[in-house]
Parts: C-alpha cells; sequence; structure tokens
C-alpha cells in the first residue's frame, strides 16, 4: 500500500426503509482489520483515521443478510443504507447513495497521523512545513511562524478550533499562539480563501481543529512524551475525556502541556538566553443528540520565550561591527533560566459552538469566539534609574481582546448542488501601553456575508462564492495629552470560482481562482518606533489603502496503490501589496543612526510550484518527498522581493520492517532537506546577501510496541545529523549566528482507552 | 430537553452580554506614552586648564529618536590648550530633568565611553581619568589635549556591558546607548 495520508472518514446512517427513521444498533465492521462499530440512536456511524486506496465494510443488523460494500477512498465519503424488507427473501440491507464529502476545489493538504507523530513537542510552525509550499519565517530558535507560498503573518489565517486566531499577527516574531497537542487535525489551505474566511486569508489558511469529544461512553487518555537533546528540552501533554453514557449524551475533556527548554546550541556555542517555557491547558464540555449538538471549549496558553541577546544591538554601526566580526556572543554555560530580552505572552480563548439539523434544510452552525491576547515584551536592558528599574515594566505591552460570531447554514445535498451561506462578525479592541510607543490603539468592528455553491455531478465538482465586508476601524492616539481618533471604513466585495475533474481513478486535476483583500494591519498605518533586534527604524502610512489579490491555482493529481503525486500551481497578483521599504536616510538618534523603513504598497506577484509525491519504490520502501519553490517580484521597482523563502526539497526514504512480537509498523528512515540559496535577491537590500545553500541529512524512526495489548508510539529523530554550521535565510537571527546544531529527539505517545461499547481508537 | 436547550440558549445570550460589557474606554482614551526612559541631552563641560574658560557643548534631542532632528553643537578649542572634559547625561523629556550620568556612574563598571577622533594624529586626544570599582576605564571625566589646527571630528560611543565581568574581559559590546559625533575645529 502506498503511503497515503490516513485522514479520511467514512461515515453514514442507516434508516428504516419504510419509516425513514434511523437504526440503532447496526453494526459496521470494517473488512482487514477488527475495527467495529455500532450506530448510535441516531443510526450514525463513523469509522476515521481511514488510509486511502480500497475500504470496504461489512453491515450486520438482527434478521438481516449481512451486506459488504467497498469504494476507493480519495476523499471522506458518507453513505446512507437501507433496511429493505423482503416478504420472499431474506431481509437485505442496501446502499441507496453514496456521496463525497469535502472535495474541495482549493488546493490543500493535511497532515496524517505519522506526521503529527513525528512533529511532537515542536511549534506549530514546525508540523506545518512539513507540507510542500509551507515553511517558515524564523526570529531566534523560539519563535516561529509558518509562510504558505512565500507569504505570512497579517496575511495567513489560522483558525483554531474553529475560531480565527487573534493575536498580533502582524509581528514577525510574534509565534502563533497555539499548543500543537491540542490539535487532531491540522490542514492547510494553500492560495487566498476569502469566500468562507474573509480578509487576511490572502496566502492562505492553516486549520488547527482539536480531535472531537468522544462519540461513545467510556474514557480515553493519552501521554505524550518528548526529548530534546539541543536544548535540553522536556515536554509533557495529556489528555483525559469521558463520554458519561448513551442517556446524557455528554462529554468532557481536560488536556494539558509544559514544556521547557534551555539555551540552544549552533555546532559550536551555545546561544545566550534562548531557553523558553511553555504552559498549557484546555477543557472542552460537550453533548451531542440526533439533531443539535453544543460544545463549550477554553484554552490557555501561557509562553515565555527568550530572545538571543547577542541579536540586541544599540545601532547601525554595532550591527555592521558584528557582522564585519562574525563573531557569535556566546554564553559559557547552559541554562534554563530566561533573562532579557524576552517575550510573555498569555493568549486565552473560549468558544461556544452549536448546531441544528433544520429537517430538508440542512445543518445551521453558531460560534461564539472570545479570545485575549497579552503580550509582555522586555529589552536587554533595564531602565538606569533604579527604582523604575525596580518596578521592571515591560518596554512593551499590547492587549488584544477579540469576540466573532459566525453562523452559517450548510445545506443538504439538493439535486447536486450544496449551498453553504453565512454570516460573520468581529468586535476588536486593541491597547498598547509600553515604555517607547510601537503602535496606537484601535477599536475594529468587522461584518461580512458569504455564499458558497457547489455542484457536483459525475467526474465535476464546481464552485462558485461570492463574499461582501464592511469594516469600521477607528484609531486611538494620545498626541500630547490630546486624544486623536482616527476612522477608517472599508466595504470589500471578493469573488471564487473552482472546478475538479476527476478522469478517473488515478488522475484528478483541481483549479480555482478568486480575489482577495486585506485591510492594512495596525503597524502598517501606524508603527513608530525602534526595532531593538533589526535596528531598525519603522514608519507607519495612515493613508495606505486595501490590499488586493488575484490568485489562481491549478493542482494535478495522481494516485495509484504504490504513488501518489501532487503537482500544484499559483499565481497570484497584487495590487497595493503592502510592506516595509528602506529608506534613503537613516534616522539619526542619539543613540546612533538607525536605518529607517517605512511601510509602502506596491504592485507585486508571486509564482509559484510544488511538487509532493509518495512512492513505495519497493514493497516496503517508501519515499517522501515534499518540494517548494516561489517566485516573487515587485513590479513597481523592478526587483525581487525581500524575504521569500529559497527553493527547498524535502525527502524521507524509510523501510518498513516486519511486524515482530510486541512490535509493529516499524519505520526507519533518513531524511535529507536541501535548501538553497536565494539567488532571487537584489543587491543592497539587505545588510548581507542570503546565506549559502545548505543539506541537512537526518533520521526517523517510529514504532508502536505493544505491552499486553497496550499500544506506546514511540519516536526517534536526528535533525542536522552531521552537525552542519549554516544559516538561513528566513531567520532573521542569520546576522547574529548560526542555526543550531544536532537535536536528538526522543517522543513516546500512550493512547490509553476504558472504553466500554467498542474499541476502534487504535490509530 | 427543551428546558436544558433554552438554559443553553440562556448561557449564550449570558455570555455575550459579559463579554459585551467590557468597558472600552481604555481603548478609546489611550493615556500618553510614558517614554521611560530616554537619554535626550549631552552636554560636554569643557574647562580650558591655561585659562579657566569653561565652554558647554551640547547635543539635544528633545523628544527622542525619531520626530525633530537632533540639535548640535559645534565644539571650538585652542590649539596647544588642554581641556577639562565631564560629561553630563539629561533626560529633559522629564520634569524636573534627570540626570542619568548619575546612574552610568553607579553602574560605571558596566559601561565605557569610547571616543574617536580624526584626523587620528596631530588634532586632540582624549584621555580617560576616572575608572569603576574594578579600575577599569570609565569615561565621565578625561583630558582633551589639543595639538595642530583645522577641523575635524569627536565621536562618543557609550557601550553598555551585559556584566561588569565583560567588560573587565574586554568582550566585545555590540549594544550602544549612545553613538553621537560633534564636529571640531581647532584654532
Amino acid at each position: 500500500m502506498a503511503q497515503v495520508p490516513c485522514i479520511y472518514r467514512l461515515s453514514g446512517v442507516i434508516l428504516e426503509s419504510g419509516t425513514g427513521n434511523p437504526l440503532p444498533g447496526a453494526g459496521v465492521k470494517l473488512e482487514g482489520s477488527n475495527r467495529l462499530v455500532v450506530t448510535g440512536n441516531d443510526g450514525k456511524f463513523l469509522l476515521d483515521s481511514l488510509c486511502g486506496g480500497k475500504v470496504a465494510i461489512r453491515v450486520y443488523y438482527t434478521g438481516f443478510a449481512p451486506i459488504l460494500w467497498s469504494t476507493q477512498l480519495q476523499q471522506s465519503v458518507e453513505i446512507i443504507l437501507r433496511v429493505k424488507q423482503s416478504t420472499t427473501s431474506l431481509n437485505e440491507l442496501e446502499v441507496v447513495s453514496e456521496k463525497a464529502v469535502n472535495i474541495e476545489t482549493v488546493i490543500s493538504e493535511t497532515l496524517s497521523r505519522e506526521e503529527i507523530d513525528r512533529a511532537r513537542g515542536r511549534t506549530l510552525a514546525d508540523y506545518l512545513k512539513q507540507m510542500a509550499g509551507v515553511t517558515t519565517l524564523q526570529t531566534g530558535t523560539t519563535s516561529l511562524k509558518p509562510v504558505i507560498h512565500g507569504m505570512h503573518s497579517q496575511r495567513i489565517l489560522i483558525l483554531n478550533a474553529g475560531v480565527r486566531q487573534e493575536g498580533q499577527q502582524w509581528g514577525t516574531e510574534h509565534a502563533p499562539e497555539i499548543d500543537p497537542f491540542i490539535a487532531d487535525r491540522m490542514k492547510v489551505i494553500k492560495g487566498a480563501s476569502s469566500i468562507l474566511y474573509g480578509a487576511d486569508a490572502v496566502g492562505g489558511v492553516v486549520i488547527v481543529e482539536p480531535r472531537e469529544l468522544p462519540h461513545s461512553p467510556g474514557i480515553n487518555a493519552e501521554v505524550n512524551l518528548a526529548a530534546m537533546s539541543n536544548g535540553r528540552q522536556g515536554i509533557a501533554s495529556g489528555m483525559v475525556e469521558q463520554h458519561l453514557g448513551k442517556f446524557y449524551d455528554l462529554c468532557w475533556r481536560l488536556q494539558g502541556t509544559a514544556k521547557r527548554g534551555g539555551n540552544v546550541s549552533t555546532p559550536d556555542v551555545y546561544l545566550d538566553n534562548t531557553g523558553y517555557s511553555e504552559y498549557d491547558w484546555s477543557a472542552g464540555l460537550g453533548m451531542e443528540r440526533k439533531n443539535w449538538g453544543t460544545e463549550l471549549f477554553y484554552s490557555n496558553f501561557k509562553t515565555t520565550l527568550g530572545i538571543f541577546t547577542g541579536s540586541h544591538i544599540g545601532n547601525l554601526t554595532d550591527l555592521e561591527r558584528i557582522i564585519e566580526s562574525g563573531e557569535t556572543r556566546t554564553s559559557n554555560d547552559f541554562t534554563y533560566t530566561i533573562g532579557n530580552p524576552r517575550q510573555e505572552v498569555v493568549h486565552q480563548l473560549f468558544s461556544l459552538k452549536s448546531w441544528i439539523a433544520v429537517k430538508d434544510v440542512g445543518k445551521l452552525n453558531l460560534q461564539y469566539g472570545y479570545q485575549f491576547n497579552h503580550r509582555f515584551e522586555y529589552d536587554l536592558h533595564k531602565p538606569y534609574d533604579d527604582s523604575l528599574a525596580a518596578l521592571n515594566l515591560p518596554d512593551m505591552e499590547l492587549k488584544l481582546y477579540t469576540q466573532t460570531l459566525d453562523l452559517n447554514l450548510v445545506t443538504n445535498d439538493f439535486h447536486g448542488i450544496v449551498a453553504t451561506i453565512g454570516v460573520n462578525g468581529l468586535v476588536q479592541d486593541n491597547q498598547y501601553d509600553g515604555l517607547r510607543f510601537f503602535v496606537p490603539n484601535y477599536k475594529l468592528y468587522n461584518g461580512g456575508a458569504y455564499a458558497l455553491l457547489r455542484y457536483g455531478r459525475g467526474r465535476w465538482e464546481l464552485e462558485a462564492g461570492g463574499r461582501l465586508d464592511v469594516r469600521n476601524q477607528t484609531v486611538y492616539r494620545n498626541v500630547s495629552g490630546v486624544i486623536i481618533a482616527t476612522p477608517y471604513d472599508f466595504t470589500n466585495p471578493a469573488v471564487s470560482a473552482g472546478a475538479v475533474y476527476k478522469m478517473n481513478e488515478r488522475f484528478r486535476f483541481t483549479f480555482n481562482t478568486g480575489t482577495a483583500f486585506r485591510p492594512p494591519s495596525i503597524n502598517e498605518w501606524f508603527s513608530d518606533g525602534l526595532h531593538h533586534g533589526t535596528a531598525t527604524y519603522e514608519t507607519g502610512d495612515s493613508t495606505l489603502g486595501v490590499e488586493r489579490a488575484l490568485t489562481f491555482n491549478a493542482g494535478i493529481n495522481y494516485q495509484t496503490d504504490k504513488m501518489s503525486v501532487e503537482v500544484s500551481l499559483y499565481y497570484t497578483g497584487f495590487s497595493n501589496y503592502i510592506y516595509v521599504r528602506p529608506d534613503q536616510e537613516p534616522v539619526l538618534t542619539l543613540s546612533g543612526a538607525f536605518p529607517s523603513y517605512s511601510y509602502t504598497a506596491v504592485d507585486a506577484r508571486f509564482k509559484g510550484v510544488d511538487v509532493s509525491f509518495d512512492w513505495d519504490v519497493l514493497p516496503r520502501l517508501n519515499l517522501r518527498s515534499r518540494n517548494s519553490i516561489v517566485l516573487a517580484w515587485n513590479q513597481t521597482e523592478n526587483r525581487y522581493l525581500e524575504l521569500i523563502p529559497a527553493p527547498r526539497f524535502d525527502q524521507l526514504l524509510s523501510y518498513n520492517f516486519r511486524d515482530a512480537d510486541h512490535w509493529k509498523n516499524i519505520k526507519v528512515g533518513v531524511s535529507v532537506l536541501a535548501v538553497l540559496e536565494q539567488q532571487r535577491y537584489t543587491e543592497g537590500t539587505d545588510y548581507i546577501p542570503p546565506p549559502p545553500a545548505y543539506v541537512l541529512p537526518g533520521i526517523e524512526c517510529s514504532a508502536e510496541w505493544i505491552v499486553k495489548k497496550q499500544v506506546i508510539r514511540l519516536g526517534l529523530s536526528v535533525n542536522n545529523l552531521l552537525n552542519t554550521n549554516y544559516r538561513d535565510y528566513m531567520n532573521r537571527m542569520r546576522y547574529y549566528a548560526d542555526e543550531t546544531g544536532t537535536n536528538i529527539i526522543v517522543r513516546a505517545t500512550v493512547p490509553l482507552n476504558f472504553r466500554t461499547a467498542d474499541h476502534h481508537h487504535e490509530h | 430537553m427543551k428546558t436544558y436547550k433554552k438554559s443553553l440558549l440562556l448561557l449564550s445570550l449570558a455570555t455575550l452580554s459579559i463579554m459585551g460589557c467590557k468597558d472600552d474606554e481604555e481603548t478609546t482614551n489611550p493615556l500618553p506614552i510614558d517614554q521611560g526612559e530616554l537619554i535626550t541631552t549631552i552636554q560636554l563641560l569643557m574647562r580650558d586648564t591655561l585659562t579657566n574658560v569653561t565652554d558647554t557643548i551640547t547635543y539635544s534631542d528633545s523628544d527622542g529618536p525619531g520626530g525633530n532632528a537632533p540639535v548640535i553643537d559645534s565644539i571650538l578649542l585652542s590649539s596647544g590648550s588642554v581641556y577639562e572634559m565631564s560629561l553630563l547625561l539629561l533626560d529633559q523629556s522629564k520634569t524636573p530633568f534627570d540626570t542619568i550620568s548619575n546612574e552610568v556612574e553607579e553602574e560605571a563598571d558596566q559601561h565605557l565611553f569610547v571616543f574617536t577622533t580624526s584626523p587620528a594624529t596631530n588634532f586632540i586626544t582624549v584621555n580617560i581619568t576616572d575608572s569603576d570599582v574594578n579600575g577599569n576605564p570609565v569615561g565621565l571625566h578625561s583630558y582633551v589635549n589639543c595639538q595642530g589646527s583645522g577641523t575635524g571630528l569627536l565621536g562618543l560611543v557609550l557601550r553598555h556591558y551585559n556584566t561588569a565581568a565583560d567588560k573587565t574581559n574586554g568582550t566585545s559590546s555590540y549594544d550602544s546607548d549612545i553613538d553621537v559625533t560633534f564636529a571640531v575645529r581647532l584654532q
């Protein structure tokens, strides 16, 4: 079997022929495994985490002849079975409808269970960069942001448990505040996806979904442990959940994660103040009945990130001296202590989500989300004044309060047409305080309405949608004691269209096009201050207008038993692409000269290609390959856009050993990551040219160890196996230090099952 | 079951109203940014040891980084003279003024003024006279010897070391709190 991601669901409902009532208590067995599920009161069943390829189920019901049904699974499928009572012969069950769900006309990728396991203990961006077309933007070793097709920060939307994540995402050193251990499913939509998600989804959407609350009675738990040699990091995460039984249909879950790491090291030296700590917890409570369900969710993310002291510099002259000397500021010792400069962030999310099935219409979903993002940033030096220093005030304190409300209706299939109609609202308060000014306060109201129609017939799946957003944002500044309120109003339409053509079982073609928009973020309008990490003085432009994009994506998907290949091409043309550009004159201050950067809008284009494949070279030997190239061009000024990821080629060759006593799925692999030098660089646009290409070999091993029916999933990874010295263009620390050296990671996942009814979760 | 649904609805309404009542005064009435501590002014207090004539040279950027450009005095010195120079660092954005040089003196073991002159020879030389607890130079007080004539530059950098040990060991400091240049005329 080709190693395709085991992410598909086979779900369905069994109905009584005459009355149309659901049939509880029918058994659905997955052929070739011991997985058996029983339909609930609503007649529904669900088999999840299925691998692609041929899947067969056998359905049993007392008094009826069992039936066998099979399909070639290329996406999640929903089926309807009907009981057929016969007077002449044995009663029969029959499948009356088979409907593919989630055939999307967007280009997307979902991480498999194995890929999720491989990244356990690392940051969200580390999980996502396993996908083709996804890279990271780093500030040091602790702060990583996902980059999709060369776009990041405010151009990427992250949906966390259904709620759009609102932190200070404009900051290139502000990593998303999400505990990846919560996630059961991580998906990236590559390319603009404004219709359903609204502004900000210009570059793509990251969807992080917690696992569903349990569907059948019993208690489940999971323990995750990981340790990493570089930085002597330790990570522990645990989860316990319970379904209180059929009568209440009530379930709850508690989950928590603790992470701690000290100074990391390059092949040569420890990097001073690169430790971090993170403590997260979440709780869920849900109830689901035949026609409605509701769920409460709360998560609390708290992190302290040390920032490499060697990257804090006084002025441009200091930076030039560092680059010239090639010296790395070091600490002699390893320590877990986190000093200044550092960031402290607490992100809280509360969500209330409900759905109701409206007879003969569809499913109505409602979700309310409340988020509070509280960020503190501390500079390296405390004030000279002892009494001020004793207060230990942050140099910046940012508070962001966001409330979101989403209401949508997904209609039933009506002659092949499924419509999604929705509205969403957002209210946001930004508050700034600090020892030096950076961004002002604002209050933001955004309302959006959208409709997306999908029509499926035969080999074709067609999709078209439209959206309208109205935004009112008022910026409040205190200028010498006078409050100045600057209002902004925007009304933005967006449209999209897409198609999927399934030529045969092997080939599938996907195409989509659409418009996207993004109003400027607060820093693009009003930032005015020093960035000590980069020794720059940034000035916003309060007259900047909406950024608009027109995007085209095309994908070819080829799938056989031995191979799965996906090639996707994209083109995005921007008008009014907002970016920060170096000015001619530096800003002169008493602490020296600082290069001055100001925000400006240009016309730009992004194009590129992602190629990924999974190929069974030999029956037990698999090659996994993820490759991406992005080309970006500033059309107004006829030069390359800065800080675009270099071509990247990521390969993993793994051998699957035969199962032995107590050991299953034993895989030993060798990985090679090659990143080229960014040749598309305009001389003089950076202090130093992009660093040279690098090749990093690594090791990836995993296995399942079975101890008295208990499965323990084990993993071992070695990154930067040869302890290579290298620097990466997408890491802002490249001026100051090499990337980290060899890192050995060991992982263990223990899923515990105290289920009473069925036993289907070993996956 | 009906009551359960109703209570859920009530709960959600309550949540909305609680969250909605958050005081937004804080958003619409931002406080002025307390610039914390700024060094707005450097004064070079010069005393000609021959004539006892004193002069004050000022570099001032009263609104801090950005905004208005700094105002910089130039220095006029007599050839052949030796000047006693003391540095005064002020935060003039505060009332009363805050004298930052006193704080530098307190933390002298982590600070060092580095003077550069151009042309390098036959012009002016700066000799630091004060030292910190570890016997290392500080630079708040110095003598300026003047030779030759013409115009040139006097550069002044205040290096801020992470620790006193870094200063003693001569570990490179890439953190300059002050970096200014004065035009000098020697006659």
